[in-house]
């Protein structure tokens, strides 16, 4: 009875024992695998980076020759293009020149005929305007000169008119002066008193 | 007593007792005498303000308020074409007695323009009866 208790309890210990063993195994095994691959990986790299660097050389190598070979063609090309530019320019030149010659010969011509169209309207026109205007003054003239004349009268008449009420005013003040001077001292006194009696009845007994 | 009616009287007055308010001090007692003889037409009328006055004091104090009563009074203006006699001029003055004027002093003015008659100016009123009206 202990022999197979003791049993039952080595039994699974002996066993968990052996599957530990052969788990540590198999990941000894995977380790080692991996490390395996691993080096084999960085081997394929590297020869990964050389071919790149290969062939990225080589593709340099190809672009700096086609550079060349189009730099040399282009400076061809740029001669070429240039002689044909200055040859157009000169077309272009001569034929402006041409154009020019013609289009000022034809607007001198044209300036000159509205110059004298207008020149000729102009001076219709101020012929006309002056004729008017010169109607219009000798008429202003005559208006003027018949109002001046009528203001010249009136003023004549009403001056005359003036100096007859001071030639009368004055021969009546020498008539009142020279019977003033007529007067003897008793008239002036007489009239005196007739004065003051005339204001005393006027002003005091009224 | 004479009555001043004209500026001329009143100015010749007020002249004279001047004259005897500066001799006062000086002739004294002698005062009545003095106005006796050197101006007997203003004399009752110098006599008369003096009047009990004894003193040189009291008599110059009594002349001076005389003189600024007379130098105050109204005047009448008569303006006239020619000189008037006195006689006229006291006609021309009873005319005065006779109007709110009676207090007034008639003072002459001659001026030949106006011809004849008279011409009044008394304070800011004017009156014309000349002969320049006529004109």
């Amino acid at each position: 009875m202990n022999l197979s208790t003791e049993s039952f309890i080595v039994l699974p210990i002996i066993a968990n024992c052996v599957v530990l063993f052969i788990v540590s195994l198999l990941l000894y095994a995977r380790a080692k695998r991996l490390k395996k691959i691993e080096k084999a990986l960085k081997r394929k790299e590297e020869q990964m980076a050389i071919r790149a660097q290969k062939h990225a050389e080589s593709i340099i190598r190809q672009a700096v020759a086609k550079a060349r070979e189009l730099m040399a063609s282009s400076k061809k090309t740029e001669k070429e293009l240039e002689s044909q530019l200055e040859a157009a320019i000169e077309d272009a030149k001569r034929a402006y020149e041409k154009m020019l010659t013609i289009d000022l010969a034809e607007t001198e011509e044209k300036l000159e005929r509205e110059a004298v169209t207008q020149l000729t309207n102009l001076t219709q026109k101020t012929d006309s305007e002056l004729m008017t205007y010169e109607k219009q003054i000798t008429k202003k003239i005559d208006e003027d000169y018949a109002q001046l004349r009528n203001e010249i009268a009136a003023y004549k008449k009403e001056r005359i008119a003036g100096i007859d009420a001071e030639l009368k005013k004055q021969i009546d003040e020498l008539a009142m002066r020279v019977f003033a001077h007529a007067l003897t001292q008793k008239d002036h006194e007489e009239l005196i008193q007739i004065a003051i009696a005339k204001a005393k009845k006027e002003l005091f007994l009224s | 007593m004479i009555e001043i009616t004209t500026t001329k009287e009143r100015d010749a007055l007020i002249f004279a007792i001047d004259e005897v308010k500066d001799r006062v001090f000086t002739v004294g007692n002698t005062v009545e005498e003095y106005v006796h003889t050197t101006y007997p037409y203003f004399a009752k009328q110098i006599l008369s303000v003096i009047g009990k006055n004894s003193t040189p004091h009291g008599i110059e104090q009594a002349l001076a308020a005389y003189q600024k009563e007379l130098a105050a009074r109204q005047v009448v203006t008569l303006v006239t074409a020619v000189e008037v006699r006195a006689s006229v001029l006291k006609k021309m003055s009873t005319f005065l007695s006779d109007t709110p004027w009676k207090h007034a002093l008639i003072a002459i003015e001659v001026d030949p323009t106006i011809l004849g008659g008279v011409q009044i100016k008394a304070i800011d009123r004017f009156y014309d009866y000349s002969l320049s009206t006529l004109v």
